[in-house]
């Protein structure tokens, strides 16, 4: 009988802790709103620190843009290559859908609309694949290809007092480890997004070759030429640098602005990835603003 | 400015800490006053956690003190501009007891060459016979190549100071040498430290101020010339290991008296 009374709670508590060896008891539970609020004053407090850090960094860049260039210039080389090849393939991948996906959709638009629907193609290819989906898709390749290692090997830098070492040595670890990281990120995301746009319409015109579609590759290439104009390509170069850019500057400032333990370098990926998409979110109303 | 930083005299100190203070988990040593000159070789010891690594800092103006004022070849280190404090930088050569703070993207190579490369914008090809004429002083040539990740605490630390070689500096912190060597790492390591401190004529380094910090006394007894004990009572500093006798600080005997009875 009393074997019985007992099984309940050794079920509960299956180290058997007294209450006097635990006497905190479970965290007291959060309403939606204190959860919300925590969340919301945690992306203002991070949005407020990435500017004064891209201040911080500017102001660098600023002063000693000329210093050490034999030392620096490398470093970007490395970090162009390193962020250029790296997400290659996936980013070829991804636009080899993408062009499948928005041609042959336009295609079977054009054929319902009839003669004025193939006049719209040429437009809905720029606006989709060239202006929106281009940039985002080569700056998130890039953040979870690169950036994610890159958090992880600054944070590491960070929590194992490389930084102090290097700020030793008398080198500014702003100068030596994050503006190589965002001209090389930048350039990159230009470079990727580039090779996504040219990818995604040389994929998109072989649908229109397979599915019999009588239009002759100068015909194609001319009504994506008429669609454009040349300030698509200042908002374009100007949206996929600053989104590249982003991608550093929020993984540079979450693994080196604060002191950094290893346990917690995971959180640090998320809290980038977050930085990140409410960044882009941000460019993206400039540049609506803008036209 | 630079010109009073090179041309500081043997008499003058090449560091010195005037009323400073420290904090080490939740308590606080205050009024050090220390001076280190050319050729000095200061051993810091005292109890775990009395903060010996964050008084190496805190001279080697790597941390800033709770109070008082850190001169550094004649200048007020935390006052001075950016380029003084470069300056200042380029003399102190610091190596960490963990001896893991090498650039893990660079060979071991890049990384000696690296404080010269940065200050002086030189590419490595420039200084590549400079760097290899260091690491094969000291016997690590074949390991020119490797990344840090691939080598022993030991050549990492032989490591931190062949970069210190290359830089040339006058005034060189240790912090705890002895920790994870055998005693022929032990020696070689000791040795040189003592090469640093009576000048490398080869490769141009004038006497420089040697300042480590040990845990135990023992290892460092035929080291040092001066001694820096941090006690309850604030920085006790004594002139040879005979002076550390007669104290009456509690410290200084669980350090050093009970120590010598056995």
């Amino acid at each position: 009988m009393e074997e019985e009374s007992k099984q309940p709670l050794e079920e509960a508590n299956p180290f058997n802790i007294s209450a006097e060896e635990f006497p905190y008891g479970p965290p007291p539970t959060k309403s939606f709103f204190e959860i919300a609020g925590e969340w919301l004053f945690s992306i203002l407090a991070s949005v407020k620190g990435m500017f004064y850090f891209i201040m911080i960094v500017l102001g660098v860049y600023v002063k000693k843009r000329h210093r050490s260039r034999k030392v620096i210039a490398p470093l970007i080389r490395k970090e162009i290559l390193a962020c250029g090849l790296t997400p290659l393939l996936i980013v070829l991948f991804v636009s080899f859908i993408v062009g499948i996906l928005v041609v042959g959709q336009s295609v079977v638009l054009s054929g319902i609309m009839g003669a004025s629907g193939n006049e719209l193609i040429g437009t809905m290819l720029v606006l989709v694949i060239f202006k929106e989906v281009g940039p985002l898709v080569a700056a998130s390749v890039l953040l979870v290809r690169v950036g994610v290692s890159t958090v992880v090997e600054l944070a590491a830098e960070r929590a194992f007092g490389r930084m102090e070492a290097i700020v030793a040595l008398g080198i500014d670890p702003i100068h030596f480890y994050v503006i190589p990281r965002i001209i090389g990120m930048g350039i990159a995301t230009f470079c990727l997004t580039v090779y996504f746009i040219t990818f995604a319409l040389l994929s998109g015109y072989a649908v229109v070759f397979f599915m019999d579609v009588p239009w002759k590759p100068l015909e194609y290439v001319n009504q994506i030429v008429a669609a454009l104009q040349w300030q698509d390509f200042l908002t374009l170069s100007l949206k996929t640098m600053l989104f590249g850019g982003l991608v550093a500057v929020a993984t540079c400032y979450e693994s080196l602005a604060k002191p950094l333990k290893t346990y917690q370098v995971p959180n640090t990926i998320i809290r980038t990835v977050i930085d990140c998409l409410i960044g882009w979110g941000l460019i993206e109303v400039l540049f609506y603003f803008i036209g | 400015m630079q010109k009073d930083i090179d041309n500081i005299s043997s008499e003058q100190p090449l560091l010195e800490l005037r009323g400073a203070a420290l904090t080490v988990r939740r308590t606080e040593v205050t009024d050090i006053h220390w001076q280190v000159r050319p050729g000095e070789r200061w051993v810091v010891s005292g109890l775990q956690a009395s903060g010996k690594t964050s008084l190496l800092k805190v001279a080697a103006g790597l941390q800033v003190p709770s109070k008082g004022v850190l001169e550094l070849f004649g200048t007020d280190y935390w006052t001075a501009n950016d380029e003084v404090k470069t300056a200042i930088r380029r003399k102190i050569s610091f190596i960490f007891n963990d001896g893991n703070r090498l650039v893990s993207s660079f060979t071991v190579a890049e990384n000696v060459a690296l404080p010269i490369c940065y200050h002086e914008n030189k590419n490595i090809n420039e200084v590549k016979d400079a760097v290899f004429q260091v690491l094969s002083y000291l016997n690590i040539l074949p390991i020119a190549n490797l990344y840090p990740t691939e080598l022993e605490l030991h050549q990492r630390r032989i490591i931190s100071i062949a970069q210190g070689i290359f830089i040339r500096p006058q005034l060189i912190f240790v912090d705890d040498p002895g920790d994870g060597l055998d005693v022929v790492q032990w020696n070689q390591f000791k040795n040189l430290l003592l090469s640093f401190s009576s000048g490398m004529e080869q490769f141009g380094i004038p006497p420089a101020g040697v300042v480590v910090t040990a845990q135990d006394l023992r290892l460092l007894s035929t080291f040092g010339t001066h001694y820096g004990i941090l006690t309850q009572k604030g920085f006790l500093t004594f002139d040879g290991l005979e002076s550390m006798r007669f104290s009456e600080d509690p410290t200084v005997q669980k350090l050093f008296v009970d120590w010598s009875k056995k």
